[in-house]
């Protein structure tokens, strides 16, 4: 059965959202407090504060979901659960923290640029939206790579550099002091339409799903869980 | 009534180390030791069993059912403690096991309690605070409260020290002794299993040495002390010392090898019964000459 959907899933998802309560609580104060912190930067003319947040959701994202991705899954193989439902609660619980980042990126666009909600705040929403998707699909799919057979040991690790320079990058060109600091006009030109228009937006969340589509077959397809 | 394992012609290779082609069946109620030296493919064999690696080729099959990643019902049936203990580390034990009781419909809230006072598990204590020990025992109490019919351990006890390794095993085979199923118990330390073991099997380099029932081998295997001039090409011999006229050997079948010494005349014939561990060393150096 092609569910995408179960009781079994929704288990696993609410013993994540259970487990990581209290430290999604703490982070929320934590960010909060980094709010304050560099709104300082931002009153000095560096006009997009997001970089703490941005590196917030990294560090959540090593921290929190590391353990789940790999060690829990090893657990859940033990268990009644199809490899199908473990490699689905794995994607929808990553994604849980990318719903609390979006909250919490919306909450300082919102303080920082309550004149232009269209102009600015929409359109970093939705490329940090893009961004995230993808490094969550990225996330899955560093391990599942990790884990395939047919590929070398000298193969892999390049293989999973060249996708996180690729998502990183993405990330960092979506921060705008930075993208206008290493890139020519014509390059700016092509990032606002990446960053700024429907279809550029709209082909960033394609890629985003197209990944986590392929985490999702190599995940089905590994040799070990463990 | 199908057998609680069924293994045929598993093949699972990685770079420099093959296990298989491995033939391997478990009747229900059968408590089959699993025996070889680190590396000899013991825990590869337990982790295609259950599903956490995936063979190269050949047929698993738990009570009839293929062990299929994708439709676990086959895992209702099995209660399984390895040589990891994963858990959710800021919950505290009752939680973690109140989570694992929602996939299985047989669970018993008051046999993992039992199972808990009987090990002295500290449930009220998070993972996370969970000794070695208790981690072992959390992960027992895990495994058998759904009254699995075949219970696989794979080196359960590894990681423990002498004392509290024998506390685990002492209770665990309390508990195991009281109930009717099939275990499959993998380990390189004999003695582990020797009490329980109905039947034993050994694994070297990836491949099945052997199996038989504990008995037969206690009743067949057997050294022989003997004076005789020369040095004698014996049958079912598998160790010869000599010193001088002494002579000693290791038989894997007594009852020929006496036989054939009085044949010879050997003189001051005398036999001694060897432990089961004793016999697996011979069984399993064998398989390393």
């Amino acid at each position: 059965m092609n569910k995408l959907w179960s009781a079994t899933i929704w288990r696993l998802v609410r013993a994540e959202m259970s487990y990581n309560l209290f430290m999604h609580a703490i982070l929320f104060i934590t960010l909060t407090f980094s709010f304050y912190l560099f709104g300082g930067l931002a009153a000095r003319g560096v006009r997009d504060p997001s970089l703490p947040h941005l590196l917030a959701v990294a560090i959540m994202y090593f921290l929190y979901t590391t353990p789940f991705a790999e060690k829990r899954t090893r657990f859940m193989q033990i268990m009644p659960i199809s490899q199908r439902d473990s490699a689905l609660a794995r994607l929808y619980s990553q994604a849980l923290y990318w719903i609390g980042a979006l909250v919490i990126y919306a909450v300082s666009l919102l303080a920082y640029f309550p004149q232009d909600m269209l102009g600015d705040v929409l359109w970093r929403l939705l490329a940090l939206n893009a961004f995230l998707l993808t490094a969550n699909a990225a996330f899955c799919l560093s391990f599942d790579l990790w884990a395939v057979p047919f590929a070398s040991p000298f193969f892999k690790p390049f293989l999973v550099s060249l996708m996180w320079m690729l998502v990183l990058t993405m990330g960092s060109l979506s921060y705008e002091g930075y993208s206008t600091y290493l890139l020519p006009g014509a390059d700016r030109l092509f990032l606002s339409f990446l960053y700024k228009s429907p279809l550029g937006i709209l082909l960033q969340h394609l890629t985003a799903i197209g990944l986590s589509i392929l985490s999702y077959k190599f995940h089905m397809r590994r040799q070990t869980l463990t | 009534m199908p057998n609680a394992f069924q293994i045929t012609q598993l093949v699972k290779k990685y770079p420099g180390f093959m296990l298989g082609p491995l033939n391997l069946s478990l009747p229900p109620g059968i408590v089959l030791g699993y025996i070889g030296p680190n590396g000899s493919g013991k825990t590869t064999t337990m982790h295609c069993l259950t599903g956490l690696v995936k063979a190269d080729k050949g047929e698993m099959k738990i009570f009839g059912r293929e062990n299929h990643p994708n439709r676990p019902a086959w895992k209702f049936d099995i209660g399984y403690v390895g040589d990891a203990h994963v858990f959710y580390e800021r919950w505290t034990a009752e939680k973690n096991l109140k989570f694992i009781s929602q996939f299985y419909p047989n669970w018993s809230d008051k046999l993992a309690k039992e199972l808990a006072d009987r090990f002295r598990l500290p449930l009220t204590k998070k993972a996370r605070e969970l000794s070695t020990g208790n981690r072992v025992k959390l992960s027992l109490v895990a495994a058998l409260s759904h009254t699995p019919k075949l219970l696989l351990l794979d080196e359960p006890t590894a990681g423990l020290d002498p004392v509290v390794r024998a506390e685990v095993l002492d209770t665990l085979f309390q508990v195991l002794e009281d109930g009717e199923r099939a275990i499959f118990y993998s380990t390189h330390i004999l003695s582990d299993i020797s009490r329980l073991a109905d039947e034993l099997a050994f694994l070297a380099n990836g491949q099945l040495l052997g199996r038989c029932a504990k008995d037969d081998l206690t009743d067949s295997w057997g050294r022989i002390t003997f004076r005789m001039r020369d040095k004698a090409q014996l049958q079912q011999v598998v160790e010869h010392k000599i010193e001088g006229l002494d002579q000693q050997v290791v038989s894997r079948d007594y009852g020929v090898t006496l036989n054939h010494l009085k044949e010879l005349g050997a003189e001051n014939i005398q036999m001694s019964r060897m432990t089961i561990e004793e016999i697996a060393v011979h069984i399993l150096r064998g398989a390393g000459q």
